[in-house]
This record gives structure tokens, C-alpha cells and sequence, in this order.
């Protein structure tokens, strides 16, 4: 009898606190989310199902938790806080990156580089907030709509924030469509959301081969810290364009990146047990994330209209939304946003050459961050 | 809940400004710099193509079926026009 009654206390349901119910509520709100409005499925399905496992809780003196040293979830999470899996995912994104329509507009490349204003001015909004210069940078980088580039730079400067930047940053990017639509209507006239795109010079294989390499160079060479992940990005996209890899590709797009995904989702959702995740940091950080991106929208649809005042060629201010780099989505609120408002302009395939800039630049500036603050 | 002078005493000890002024005009930069490469690649491929002609893709040569289609399709075409169809 003894042995039963033991027993029972080691079970999930005589150790279970409120917070660990609340974070399987909300695991389960995300899978929820995922299977019945296909929002993010493919990242809120692991991160949701994870929440669940990291909130059973763990049994004294049994290595189970990813905070368990030796513990399997551990392992997994090793790949998160040592930042393994993030630049092995943007190996995956850039062998299916089509930068085309980038390479044919040039100057829309700027629009990806003012989105990341939101990262820079969230970062001294929480400073204001009473966070570190370290702490701050990392949740800043949430306005950069990158969930691998997010978790990347806060398992380099604050891994004890990461659970909570990374949900945020996957949340928010899930809610793109609801966020960004209200900002673009707000900032822009009805005569610039007419305004249409001249349609996409064809660019050359040559292009499509130099670009990655170059693009590379030029990248690390100004921000070295981002080397990870520009490198690998950039490298994906080389497998690709270059056509003589195409097993690598096809493997590094499918294959390979779906793992990673899977990897990547679980673990981080493993790691927002109720005892970490439920502070007034986390709450704050969610806040500040929103902020981010919000201004990120604003910065890009601003730069647009700034950079209408000087050129001929009007560009539609509405692409300036695709900088944030929640590839594709941000570029289809753009398509969708422009295509209410005239059903005959077609603007996704421009958007998408901010959006592609966006996930450089996003890289870029948590290259940027992280070596400011590391020195 | 911060008190408005500690919030912009930790932005000034956090240089909070300067490092968002250099973030951006780092980022603004470096996407600069790529975007004026990918203006000016055209033009130097174009210098590039004098000496080493891009090669200009091969399209596969039709198999047996493909043939047979085509025949086909111009019998059908030919029948058509005159009035056998």
C-alpha cells in the first residue's frame, strides 16, 4: 500500500501546478490554431505539442525536462541553445528561395533593410523596461518576423529568455495576416494602394549564380556575426540556382529542413515549462514583440513613401509591409491588401522581393546585435 | 511599473540610441551595397557574355511519343481544312 501511495506522488497529477495547466492550455490553443486555421501548422504544431511535454511535470530525481542535465529533451535542446538548428533551417530556406524578383528590382532590397527598424527601436524600449542591453537585443530581434534568426540570437545573449522570444516571435509571425493589414490601411492612401508595379525583367541563370556568392561576401564582410546565417542561407540558395546539386537541394528543401523543423519546434516548445516561461518578463516580452512588429510594418510602408518623394517610378508603399521577413506571409497581406483595393493588381511577386531582403536583413541586423554586445 | 526618468536613465547607461542608430545605418549599408551589385551585375554580365557567351539552354530533343502526338495532331489539323473532318 505504501508502494501505491508513493507511487501516486511521483505522478503528474499529484505534482501539477496551475501554470503547468495553463501552458497546456495554451499547447493545446496552438495545435488548435494549426489544425483549424492552418496557422503556422508546420511550427505551432511541434511548439504546441511540446508545450504539453514540458509541462507534465518531471519526477524528482528522474533526468526528464530539457533543464535535466543528461535528460533526452536535453539533447534535443541542445541544438537550440548552442544555435545548431537555426542556420540548418536557413540552409532549407535558401535552397527554396526564388531571389528573382529581388534581382530584378533592386531598390526594393531597401524596403527589407527599413523594416528592421522595429528591431532597433524595441530594442531601447526594453531597456526602458528594466532589460539588459543583451536582453534587449534579443527580444528587439522579434520585429524581425524570423523565427530561426529570434532564437539564433537569444540563445547567444539571453538563452534564459529564449522560450518566451521564441514563441513570441512564431506567435506574431502566425498573426501577420491580422497585424499587418490594419498599420498598412492606416499609413497609406487609397491613390498609393492603386499604384502598380512594372512587371519583373527576366534575370539570367549567371545572376541567379553570382548573387548568393557575392551577396554572401559583401554580408559577412560588413557583419561578420552574421555570417551563420547569411552563410548558410545564401549556400542553400547556391545548391539551388547552381543546378548541378540538385539532389542537395532537393534534399536540404524537403528532407532535411522538415527535420530540423520538427526538431527545432519540439525542443523550444519543451522549454516553456510553467516554473520559467510564466513571469512578468515573459508578459513583457510579448508586448514588446507586438510593438516590434507593428513598427517593423510601419518602417517599411514609411521607407516606400519616403523613397516615393525622389523617384519617378512610384513604388507601391504596401510592399514596404513585406520587409518584415515572415517569408511568404507578409507577402501575401501585401497581395491581399493590394488585390482588395483593385482585384486586377497583382503584387505578390514584388512583395516578394522585399520579403526575401527581409530575411537578409533580419540576419544581418542579429549579426549586427550580437557583436555590439558580446563586445 | 518603470518610473519615466529610470526608463530613459537605463536607455542612456543601455546606449540605447547610439546602438539603434548604428544597427540601422549598418543594416541600411549592407542591404545598399547588395542592392547596387545586383544593379550593376547586368551590365558587367554583359561585358562578361562578349568573352564567354552565356550558354543558351538545350531543349530536350522530342522522344518517339512526342513525334507520334505531332503527327497525329497535324493529320487532325490537315483533315480539318479539308473538309474531311
Amino acid at each position: 500500500m505504501d508502494i501505491l501511495v508513493e507511487f501516486l506522488g511521483t505522478t503528474g497529477f499529484a505534482n501539477i501546478t496551475w501554470g503547468n495547466l495553463l501552458m497546456i492550455a495554451i499547447g493545446l490553443a496552438f495545435i488548435t490554431l494549426a489544425i483549424t486555421k492552418h496557422y503556422e501548422p508546420l511550427l505551432l504544431l511541434p511548439i504546441g505539442f511540446g508545450a504539453i511535454v514540458g509541462n507534465i511535470p518531471p519526477t524528482a530525481g528522474m533526468a526528464l525536462g530539457v533543464y535535466d542535465q543528461g535528460s533526452v529533451l536535453s539533447y534535443l535542446y541542445y541544438g537550440v541553445t548552442s544555435g545548431i538548428y537555426p542556420p540548418l533551417i536557413f540552409l532549407g530556406i535558401g535552397a527554396m528561395t526564388d531571389f528573382s524578383a529581388m534581382l530584378s528590382s533592386p531598390r526594393l532590397v531597401l524596403l527589407g533593410g527599413a523594416a528592421q527598424v522595429g528591431i532597433f527601436l524595441t530594442l531601447i524600449g526594453g531597456l526602458y523596461l528594466g532589460f539588459t542591453p543583451a536582453e534587449s537585443g534579443a527580444i528587439g530581434i522579434i520585429g524581425g518576423a524570423d523565427g530561426p534568426t529570434a532564437i539564433f540570437l537569444a540563445a547567444k545573449l539571453a538563452p534564459h529568455l529564449l522560450g518566451a522570444i521564441a514563441i513570441a516571435a512564431y506567435s506574431y509571425m502566425a498573426l501577420v495576416p491580422v497585424i499587418q493589414p490594419p498599420i498598412m490601411m492606416l499609413l497609406t492612401t487609397r491613390e498609393e494602394r492603386l499604384i502598380r508595379m512594372p512587371p519583373p525583367r527576366t534575370v539570367s541563370k549567371r545572376e541567379r549564380i553570382i548573387f548568393p556568392i557575392v551577396a554572401f561576401i559583401i554580408a559577412a564582410m560588413i557583419a561578420p556575426g552574421a555570417l551563420p546565417l547569411v552563410g548558410m542561407l545564401l549556400f542553400g540558395n547556391l545548391l539551388k540556382e547552381s543546378t548541378v546539386t540538385d539532389r542537395l537541394a532537393e534534399t536540404a528543401r524537403h528532407a532535411f529542413i522538415d527535420i530540423v523543423t520538427i526538431l527545432l519546434g519540439f525542443a523550444v516548445g519543451a522549454s516553456t515549462q510553467a516554473q520559467t516561461f510564466l513571469t512578468p518578463q515573459s508578459l513583457m516580452i510579448f508586448g514588446l514583440g507586438a510593438l516590434s512588429f507593428a513598427i517593423a510594418t510601419a518602417g517599411g510602408v514609411l521607407f516606400a513613401k519616403l523613397l516615393n518623394l525622389f523617384s519617378r517610378n512610384k513604388i507601391n508603399p504596401l510592399l514596404g509591409a513585406a520587409g518584415v521577413s515572415a517569408v511568404p506571409d507578409s507577402a501575401r497581406v501585401v497581395q491581399m491588401v493590394g488585390h482588395a483595393e483593385d482585384p486586377h493588381n497583382h503584387l505578390l511577386m514584388h512583395a516578394m522581393a522585399p520579403n526575401v531582403a527581409g530575411v537578409i536583413g533580419s540576419a544581418i541586423a542579429a549579426g549586427i546585435l550580437w557583436s555590439l554586445m558580446v563586445n | 511599473m518603470t518610473d519615466f526618468q529610470t526608463g530613459l536613465q537605463r536607455i542612456v547607461e543601455g546606449q540605447g540610441v547610439p546602438i539603434a542608430i548604428a544597427g540601422m545605418v549598418i543594416v541600411m549599408v549592407a542591404l545598399g551595397v547588395i542592392a547596387s551589385f545586383i544593379a550593376i551585375m547586368p551590365r558587367i554580365l554583359r561585358w562578361v557574355a562578349v568573352v564567354v557567351p552565356e550558354p543558351t539552354p538545350q531543349l530536350p530533343r522530342p522522344n518517339g511519343e512526342d513525334d507520334a502526338a505531332l503527327a497525329a495532331a497535324a493529320a487532325a489539323f490537315h483533315a480539318a481544312r479539308e473538309g474531311v473532318a
